[in-house]
């Protein structure tokens, strides 16, 4: 079956740090910045007896101190960069693909070959849905063939594809319900995953 | 047949670039071995 429409991305957790690291860049360049315009008006208007001289002697007695103010300008480009970097290297988070998308109306027409060459084509359609007591819906699912047609009810919870029954409509006899359950697909499929069932169906 | 029992394994093998009439398409294989019992 065809891939689904892709749904909206959760926001992610490296999201939410990636704005808190930037956030604290800002806080740390903003804040080297005013240290540094005040260490450079005490220094240029420093003269004895007035208030600047007071704070002169402050940075004498802090000494050092613009070259913690040249620190903390440096750290906080640095991690300024390395935000930016994060951001560069993010990629959009999609969906993983649904292999089996289940709408009602939905119809996907198929051609078969076989190896000898020969060719036959049938039709799947998702016929209706209805809601089940876990709050998950059961579909309908109609292939028609040259035979005749099958009728399939599937459900999708969390983690699977659930394939509940089997009955050819045009002959009542023909119909099984599979106990348990069968576990149809997993959902997402990822590579090397596997999953077993037992059942009669 | 219907109403016996039946046995399935899965696995999901990977994806393959799967070209048909009707364009290329990034498909899933998946591997699934059917033992299916006698008619009760």
């Amino acid at each position: 079956m065809a891939i689904g429409p892709a749904s909206r991305a959760p926001v992610a957790t490296a999201e939410i740090r990636l704005v808190k690291r930037l956030s604290l860049a800002v806080r740390v360049f903003l804040d080297g910045y005013l240290l540094n315009v005040w260490a450079r008006r005490v220094y240029k208007n420093a003269a004895p007896g007035n208030s600047d001289f007071g704070e002169l002697l402050s940075l004498i007695k802090y000494g050092g101190l613009k070259t913690m103010i040249r620190f903390r300008i440096f750290a906080a480009l640095l991690l300024m960069s390395l935000a930016l970097l994060a951001v560069l290297a993010q990629k959009p988070q999609e969906p993983p693909p649904d292999y089996f998308p289940l709408h009602v109306g939905d119809w996907w027409k198929y051609r078969s070959t076989t190896a000898d060459g020969k060719q036959s084509d049938f039709t799947i359609k998702v016929l209706s849905d209805e809601k089940q007591s876990d709050g998950t819906n059961q579909y309908l699912v109609e292939t028609l063939t040259t035979f005749q047609p099958i009728h399939d009810w599937y459900s999708k919870p969390t983690g699977w594809v659930l394939m509940h029954r089997i009955a050819y409509p045009k002959n009542e006899a023909l119909k099984a319900d599979y106990q348990p359950v069968k576990q149809y697909l997993k959902n997402p499929l990822s590579v090397g995953s596997s999953w077993q069932w037992k059942g009669r169906g | 047949m219907m109403g016996v029992d039946i046995e399935e394994s899965s696995r999901v093998l990977g994806t393959e670039l799967v070209e048909v009439p009707a364009g290329k398409f990034q498909a899933m294989k998946v591997e699934t071995k059917i033992i299916q019992g006698e008619r009760l």
